[in-house]
């Protein structure tokens, strides 16, 4: 490939010239970004999941350099508040914090999850959180990097970074600058297909290309493709989203629950900022369709591919938008383009991201499911929502005995959903007899050995605030 | 709820199969609450030839609280780096399928589309001097892999060859000690529930009748439960992997024992060569239809080196599986759930894959529907990963015979066609994350056999000669130089009555929170 173009001017524009441009090669192709076709960047905060750190060792930036540039924050997971009310949300007796790692400790072959499901239907129930080191400390808001060390009890959680999207993009402009990546700003009018592939077409009437284009605008890639409406799936639309000064400093993101709504609220260095999503009163039309959670049929086409907002909207309480871009950009790193590849390679592309992209949509749909059960008439329309089989299949061996299938593709992890639906109350009707090899006492043990670790070794991790 | 709904679990059966479900059940199962009976019958022989592993059997071993050493003495076992492939792909093909990576990846690039760049530039070695695994046992050494991530010796794993009649016999003991209850008797009829058509009981030939809540059906190929009783039909592969018949032998041992398996193509199959402490195991796997009883004899009596310890037996298969391994209240391990021929060593592995699935899916009360489904899918999903792979062996070739034209020439399943397709198009392999052979394995098969794709990494491409030959053409140096200070699978075999033991023991996570219970 010689020439790659980019286009768009939003946080996935920046980060596909940004991951072109790191590639290693002998000699590097010419990237421009056509940033005449969007806005480009808002005040919104971004908090990835820890597979976000793959994404700077691929642009060979250290945390520290990273934490510098952006004024990122650290963070731990997030906090489920379990309450149909926002007013009884505000109160902290029923928070859950989700976070990337371990609750408690396998024991040989039984897992810890097995043993926490027989304490809560033997009602020995403990505070989940405080069986893990990570949820302790967010709850209290006290911070330690995780050790290398796999013997050491910092070693059961992964952390990530909360920053925000601005200071993200200048901090990914610099460095695109930097490797000599070339900005376009004429005003884009079209993305046309053409017998020799795609080209865009400025507003003056010039038409540019590149061997290998990337599409990140919703707008451009309607000119060319069609998105799959997930609105039977999830119903929700984003209605607002509000950025305030920080009013606490957290290392998680907090998920509240109202009647018909759900509100995330992230937290950057200095502001925080609260997106709320509905179940619309009344029918949305089909040309409002973009408004709810979607995502195109075939992300790659040849040369072109749709990242970003022009590949996937999904409103879920679980990842945010840096991460669907990043998944979509470490398969690519994988299923690199080598024009001009046969199209065995980019279905095989195309497949695996959709089937990340669906995983990810219908464990947000067990979330709002499971939260439902929890609080009945908090969301009474999803019980009415189309649900995959794989996940029917996921939500009823779990309910029968507590067990999660392993299906391919999944960017959470078997054991984050696990406890992401005991988090939320999920209960499970049964166990694994080999649970029963522990006695009462001895399963009491257990759970005290655990708590009493977690809470010595938080006592003495530093405070944020 | 219900602790365990299942009072009784009757296995039957009491090969490899049948002794590994007993051991790990008796493990894992409460004996004051769940009776665990396998039946066995000493007229019925086992098939008894799945003596080459693969490095999973250490983790079963571990699961068990084996002691390594112990466990190599009892089954006469031997390390295993890999498998050597001789005449497979054409007939003067040779190379190695090592338990282990080969070279490392670099800018995150996987390291084979550097191999392939400098393979186009200048003259290269084979892919397999690549793995440590490989030139470990090329020079017939042994060590330990290293626990240390970013050591090289932590880039290659191990597996046993072993006595499968042995290691049945050390995993009874292992059973009989924790409340396994061995009954000896041949099963002449099975009493079927007339209304649910679960299994009740067997009745035995000496009268007695062994009753049972949860019955394992591990009598091999005659799936005297799951396909004689319970009717699930046997979905045959057989338009893909054709040999249907193996002739087995063990030999006198007259050379120093080789740290992995020998796999030598005939004219109508392929001879096995598997080295134990105290004799070779030998076996000629052939397509019937290209190949009478008698040459097939011929030719494992020409390919064996040492005296034979016994006449050649007959074994006769066909590769396939059962429709579901789990049907009402019977689930089949190993053989009675499906067969594919040893040649990558997966039948112990493939028994493994039932136990786990059935220990986490143990029937916890009596509606097995949601535990059945779960079983079958993933039992399923790893029978036609592996299915693929091997029918990839035999499908890469350009040896002259019948039977090898046959298996070249024939369309291969959908999921390996775009496998091979991607493949040739972006040298990609496609992966999974569930099941067993990972890239590795099908890029030893895919060069080794002259499977080379069209095209290579685009960022690859562009880098000059001068910048990656110094680097590619270095590392095979560095590995032997390595390998040359490793003492000899011999020495290593000598040590285990020193009570060496492996260097990689793990401590229990719990240790993390004050120590084991």
């Amino acid at each position: 490939m010689k020439s790659i173009g980019v286009i768009g001017n939003d946080i996935a524009a920046w980060m596909a010239a940004a991951f072109f441009a790191v590639q290693p090669a002998g000699q590097r192709p010419n990237i421009s970004i056509f940033t005449g076709a969007s806005q480009g960047c808002d005040d919104s905060i971004q908090n990835p999941i820890p597979d976000f750190s793959g994404f700077l060792s691929l642009v060979g930036v250290s945390d520290q350099q990273f934490i510098s540039a952006c004024a990122a924050t650290p963070t731990l997971g997030t906090c489920y508040k379990i309450s149909s009310q926002y007013e009884l949300a505000q109160s902290s007796h029923n928070d859950f914090y989700h976070i990337w790692g371990e609750y408690g400790s396998p024991l040989g072959a039984i897992e810890f999850h097995q043993l926490y499901i027989r304490a809560m239907l033997e009602a020995e129930h403990s505070d989940l959180n405080g069986l893990s080191v990570a949820a302790l400390a967010a709850k209290n808001n006290r911070f330690m990097l995780p050790s290398r060390d796999q013997l050491s009890i910092r070693a059961t959680y992964q952390t990530s970074y909360s920053f925000l999207t601005k200071n993200y993009i200048q901090w990914l402009q610099h460095l695109c600058k930097k490797a000599g990546v070339q900005e376009d700003s004429r005003p884009i009018n079209y993305l046309l297909k053409s017998t020799d592939g795609y080209r865009i077409e400025f507003h003056s009437g010039d038409k540019a290309g590149a061997d290998f284009l990337i599409n990140t605008c919703p707008k451009l890639r309607d000119q060319v493709a069609s998105c799959n409406s997930w609105r039977e799936f999830i119903p929700f639309t984003q209605v607002t989203r509000k950025n305030t000064a920080q009013e606490r400093r957290r290392l998680v993101s907090d998920v509240e629950f109202g009647h018909n709504e759900w509100r995330i609220t992230r937290y950057a260095a200095d502001s925080q900022e609260t997106t709320t999503y509905v179940l619309p009163d009344e029918p949305v039309s089909e040309e409002n369709a973009e408004l709810f959670s979607g995502c195109i049929a075939s992300p790659r086409e040849n040369q072109l591919l749709h990242l970003g907002r022009a590949l996937i909207n999904l409103h879920s309480p679980l990842v945010c938008e840096v991460d669907l871009i990043w998944i979509a950009l470490r398969m690519l790193q994988q299923f690199y383009p080598a024009l001009p590849d046969g199209p065995s390679a980019a279905s095989e592309y195309n497949q695996r991201l959709i089937a990340a992209y669906e995983n990810l949509r219908d464990l947000s749909q067990a979330v709002f499911i499971q939260v439902e059960r929890k609080l009945p008439g908090t969301f009474a329309a999803i019980n009415r929502c189309k649900v995959s089989s794989q996940l029917q299949h996921k939500l009823d061996l779990f309910v029968h005995r507590g067990k999660l299938p392993a299906y391919e593709h999944e960017i959470y992890k078997r054991q984050w959903q696990q406890w992401l639906l005991l988090g939320l109350g999920a209960k499970p009707s049964r166990i694994e007899p080999i649970t029963f090899h522990l006695s009462p006492a001895e399963m009491r043990n257990v759970f005290n050995k655990i708590k009493s670790a977690v809470s010595s070794e938080v006592e003495t991790w530093p405070s944020v605030k | 709820m219900n602790k365990s709904s299942i009072k009784k679990i009757v296995i039957l059966g009491g090969g490899t199969a049948g002794w590994m479900t007993a051991a790990a059940l008796s493990r894992f199962v409460k004996s004051e609450t769940t009776e665990i009976v396998l039946v066995e019958s000493a007229a019925i022989g086992t098939v008894g030839v799945g003596e080459a592993t693969i490095p999973h059997i250490r983790v079963f071993n571990d699961m068990l609280g084996i002691d390594e050493n112990e466990f190599m003495r009892r089954t006469h076992a031997t390390y295993k780096l890999g498998i050597r492939f001789e005449g497979w792909g054409g007939e003067s093909s040779d190379y190695f399928h090592p338990f282990g990576d080969h070279g490392f990846p670099i800018k995150g690039i996987p390291f084979h589309h550097y191999w392939l760049r400098a393979r186009q530039q200048a003259e290269v070695e084979a892919f397999d001097r690549y793995s440590l695994a490989n030139v470990m046992a090329a020079g017939e050494r042994f060590i330990y892999p290293s626990a240390k991530q970013d050591s090289v010796e932590s880039t290659f794993s191990y597996a046993y060859h072993l006595d499968a009649g042995a290691y049945a016999v050390f995993l009874r003991d292992y059973s009989e000690a924790r409340g396994v209850q061995r009954v000896e008797g041949e099963v002449v009829s099975v009493k079927l529930n007339q209304d649910s058509g679960f299994i009740e009981s067997l009745n035995l030939g000496n009268g007695e009748i062994i009753e049972g809540g949860f019955f394992i059906d591990c009598s091999g190929f005659r799936a005297r439960l799951l396909g004689q009783e319970l009717k699930v039909p046997f979905t045959s592969w057989n338009r893909w992997l054709p040999c249907d018949r193996a002739y087995a032998m063990p030999s006198e041992l007259i050379a120093a024992i080789r740290p992995y398996t020998r796999s030598s193509a005939k004219s109508a199959g392929w001879c096995w060569q598997i080295p134990l402490q105290h004799r070779v195991g030998n076996g000629h796997v052939f397509c019937s239809s290209f190949c009478s009883d008698q040459q097939a004899v011929d030719t494992l009596l020409a390919h064996v080196q040492g005296k034979p310890l016994a006449d050649p037996r007959r074994i006769d298969f066909e590769a396939g599986m059962r429709h579901r391994a789990w049907e009402k209240n019977c689930v089949a391990i190993g053989l009675a759930s499906g067969f594919l021929e040893p040649l990558e060593s997966t039948s112990i592995y493939l028994i493994q894959v039932g136990i786990y699935k059935l220990l986490e899916l143990l029937p916890i009360s009596s509606d097995f529907e949601l535990d059945a489904k779960e079983f079958n899918r993933m039992v399923a999903d790893e029978y036609e990963k592996i299915r693929d792979f091997i029918i990839l062996h035999y499908h890469l070739n350009n040896r002259t015979e019948g039977f090898w034209q046959q298996t070249a020439n024939m369309s291969v399943p959908d999921s390996l066609q775009h496998k091979m397709q991607v493949f040739k198009e972006s040298a990609v392999v496609v992966e999974y994350d569930a099941g067993l052979f990972m890239p590795p394995s099908w890029l030893a098969v895919y060069f080794g056999q002259g499977f080379f794709p069209e095209r290579t990494d685009s960022r690859v491409q562009q880098i000059p000669p001068q910048e990656l030959l110094p680097l590619i053409q270095k590392i095979p140096n560095h590995l032997r130089s390595l390998v040359e200070k490793m003492p000899s699978h011999m020495a290593a075999l000598q040590k285990l009555s020193a009570g060496e033991r492996a260097a990689n023991y793990v401590k229990p996570r719990m240790s993390l929170y004050g120590g084991a219970l």
